[in-house]
């Protein structure tokens, strides 16, 4: 028997001792008596879109994230392009950006405006060690969440093709941008969709910039991952989807 | 304190905890925001049973772990990811030492993690000449100064900034500063170049959940989603209790592990690895590995009276709300699990007899329980231990602690059962006691093996007469006409 077999049935010899709680022999009998327990932390709610913005920008506060509520991709293009342009340089000497490459991202058309302003801007796309060494140059990192939770202010990143982990923590600052129509009022909602979806090997709930409070309990913003974050929530009323 | 120190005993340290006031003045500051929060985080909670239906799934989890821990396997093999199985502390880090030889790692950057300090990796990877890096901003500042954690969600609270300063300057060469900002920038930028030149990231796990496969991590630096992304390799060591078996059970369970560890909604990260990254990736490990660690976890969860501590998800909430540790701090408890958690723990994983004055140092007032998210009832696991160390334990291997506390104990006994003895004994000490009590009338000194109750206080005298011998000698009669005229006072 390997090691592996040996452990599982030592547990299996003394949970079965357990009789009172020992009531499922596979794990989806286990699993469906705890769907019947449902224990969420908070209460849903089913608030209107405008209500959920507010609430996320609400509990952005305390985290000290900033968010910029954008009616259509123009407005947010031109958000993400002032902070560009207003943030200082951290750890290199020349402003470069890099974003995911994402369908959202897309309809944001960036590169023009950067190139305007003279910054070089790369896509998460092409050869791996390329997008590593961009990711380790670029000041700022833009990426595309794929939901919102207005509870606590919170994106949601799978990880995947065109949507490495690097973008949203290596840069000084990060800038997720999500269509409100993805945002979702509790964790609770947030976890009944990913229930239902086919998750990656990795994805990621961000809510604020990195910080830490670890010397006389001193709250600072810039601990390992980016010192400043930005989300911007896009209204596309009216424009085609 | 530094790790020098490993031998004293537990009243030495809890001593100098006492008298280290920068240490003092961060238990104030954790203990009256965080504690005091939590408890008003759970009071207001819509519902009011949501932590006992919590705990009810997470030990329904436990009572199948078997079964929990075959499916996370599975689940993580089918997307490439190792998973190995350690019945020991010693198992896990031949395990590790194995991979970073056989990839010829040099460096390790490591996320905090109790359970890595519990099995010893980074002396065991040290000795193999592997640099080793902890990069939480509370375990570095740690790290250099040689020290152990007094906390184990701060783990750097019994350090005021003045020496993290000093640590700072001759450590990393900087000009002495005491401002937090500036101390946690240079701290950034040393630790920088090391997340993203490691080639192995060894961290914990907060909480696994077997129905996706994946292992969670919360951190507010964003150090463990560094080293768990930048090097090629990423090792995760979780204790075998560690995972939720249902996304929705792993909902409440973070909700409440990040609001009884900070009082926060969500920790600024959240990150779930489930195997190394696709092929491709620009980032991510190429390998990963779970180590799923027992030491000492199967013999807890076959004793019915002590299962219910593995519900625990390490918050630390009871050490934020405990007077004990409030006062002694964390290096008291002589291991990486502090607290009313650590001093239930602790003995149950490293041996009764050798931790045997943590249980007895608690003081079972309650407070942990009531703070727990997962209501873990640790006073009465706390008391049981005490029993233990009373009267010995063949299953635990536990021999009675102090034989004189057992024999003065079945001498007191015998005396309370027998009347005439009793009485006779209070009446000749009445009459002893003289000549040691002190001119308040009061014992402010007593001798020989006795002499620790009163080192802190004073004890008043026996009463030369008892309250049993005055009553027989009719001196205790009513009052006369005390205060009020009522009828019913008149009844002579």
């Amino acid at each position: 028997m390997n090691n592996h077999d040996l452990f599982l049935n030592k547990l299996h010899t003394i949970c079965s001792q357990n009789q009172e709680q020992r009531t499922a022999t596979t794990f989806s009998e286990l699993a469906q008596a705890h769907k019947q327990i449902p224990c969420p932390v908070t209460a849903s709610s089913s608030p209107t879109q405008q209500d959920l913005v507010a609430l996320f920008q609400q509990n952005a506060i305390p985290l000290n994230l900033q968010v910029h509520y954008c009616h259509g991709w123009q407005d947010a293009a031109a958000t993400i392009a002032a902070i560009a342009q207003k943030s200082s340089l951290e750890f290199t000497t020349q402003k470069e950006i890099i974003a995911h490459d994402h369908p959202d991202l897309q309809q944001l058309d960036l590169a023009p405006l950067f190139a305007r302003q003279k910054i070089p801007f790369h896509l998460t796309c092409g050869e791996g060690t390329e997008i590593q060494k961009n990711t380790r140059n670029s000041f700022i990192g833009i990426t595309a969440a794929d939901w919102g939770v207005a509870e606590s202010a919170t994106l949601i990143q799978l990880t995947g093709d065109g949507r490495p982990r690097s973008t949203s923590l290596v840069p000084s600052i990060h800038i997720g941008v999500l269509p409100i129509n993805r945002l979702l009022a509790t964790l609770e909602q947030a976890y009944a969709i990913l229930m239902n979806t086919p998750l990656p090997d990795s994805f990621v709930f961000i809510s604020g910039p990195s910080k830490t409070a670890d010397i006389e309990a001193h709250m600072v913003h810039g601990a390992h991952g980016p010192r400043e974050m930005h989300t911007i929530l896009v209204d596309m009323e009216g424009e085609p989807v | 304190m530094s790790k020098q120190s490993a031998e004293a005993s537990y009243t030495d340290r809890a001593h100098q905890g006492l008298n280290n006031p920068p240490l003092q003045k961060g238990l104030r500051s954790i203990q009256q925001g965080y504690g005091q929060g939590a408890m008003r985080i759970w009071d207001s909670l819509e519902d009011p049973a949501l932590r006992k239906r919590v705990k009810a799934k997470r030990e329904s989890t436990l009572a199948h772990l078997d079964i929990v821990l075959e499916e996370l396997t599975k689940n993580i093999q089918q997307r490439g990811g190792n998973v190995f199985f350690a019945p020991t502390a010693k198992d896990a880090v031949n395990y590790v030492l194995d991979i970073a030889s056989k990839k010829k790692v040099q460096h390790v950057v490591k996320g905090k993690s109790m359970t890595s300090a519990e099995i010893g990796i980074d002396d065991a990877l040290e000795q193999a000449g592997i640099n080793v890096v902890e990069t939480d901003l509370g375990e570095y500042i740690i790290q250099l100064n040689q020290d152990t954690a007094s906390h184990i969600i701060a783990p750097c609270i019994h350090l005021n900034r003045e020496q993290i300063g000093r640590l700072f300057n001759e450590k990393l060469d900087i000009p002495y500063t005491d401002d937090p900002p500036t101390l946690t920038q240079e701290a950034r930028k040393a630790l920088r170049k090391q997340l993203l030149s490691a080639d192995m990231g060894i961290t914990g796990c907060n909480i696994a959940c077997a129905e996706t496969g994946h292992i969670s991590l919360v951190s507010n630096e964003g150090n463990i989603r560094m080293a768990t992304t930048m090097p090629k390799i990423h090792v995760a060591l979780m204790g075998m209790e560690r995972v939720a078996a249902t996304m929705d059970e792993h909902a409440s369970l973070l909700q409440l592990l990040t609001r009884g560890a900070a009082l926060q909604k969500l920790s600024t990260y959240v990150s779930f690895q489930g195997g190394p990254s696709e092929k491709g990736s620009p980032d991510g490990p190429e390998e990963f590995h779970l180590v799923i660690i027992d030491n000492g976890r199967s013999k807890i969860l076959g004793d019915p009276d002590f299962k219910e501590v593995l519900s625990c998800i390490r918050c630390g909430a009871c050490l934020n709300i405990c007077p004990v540790y409030g006062r002694i701090g964390g290096h008291a408890y002589n291991s990486p699990y502090s607290g009313p958690i650590g001093a239930v723990i602790t003995p149950l994983l490293q041996g009764i007899n050798n931790h045997a004055d943590l249980c007895k140092g608690e003081t079972l007032c309650g407070a942990c329980r009531e703070v727990c998210p997962v209501e873990n009832d640790l006073p009465r696991m706390l008391s049981a231990l005490r029993h233990k160390l009373a009267y010995g334990d063949a299953k635990w291997n536990v021999t009675p602690h102090d034989k004189n506390e057992k024999r003065f104990f079945a001498f007191w006994s015998r005396i309370v059962r027998t009347p005439k003895l009793y009485h006779l004994l209070i009446r000749v000490s009445g009459m002893l006691q003289r000549p040691f009590l002190d001119p308040d009338n009061m014992f402010s000194k007593l001798p020989g093996k006795i002499k620790g109750w009163t080192t802190t206080r004073d004890l008043p005298p026996i009463a030369e007469s008892s309250f049993r011998h005055r009553w027989q000698q009719n001196r205790i009669t009513p009052p006369k006409h005390v205060g009020h005229n009522s009828q019913e006072d008149h009844h002579e």
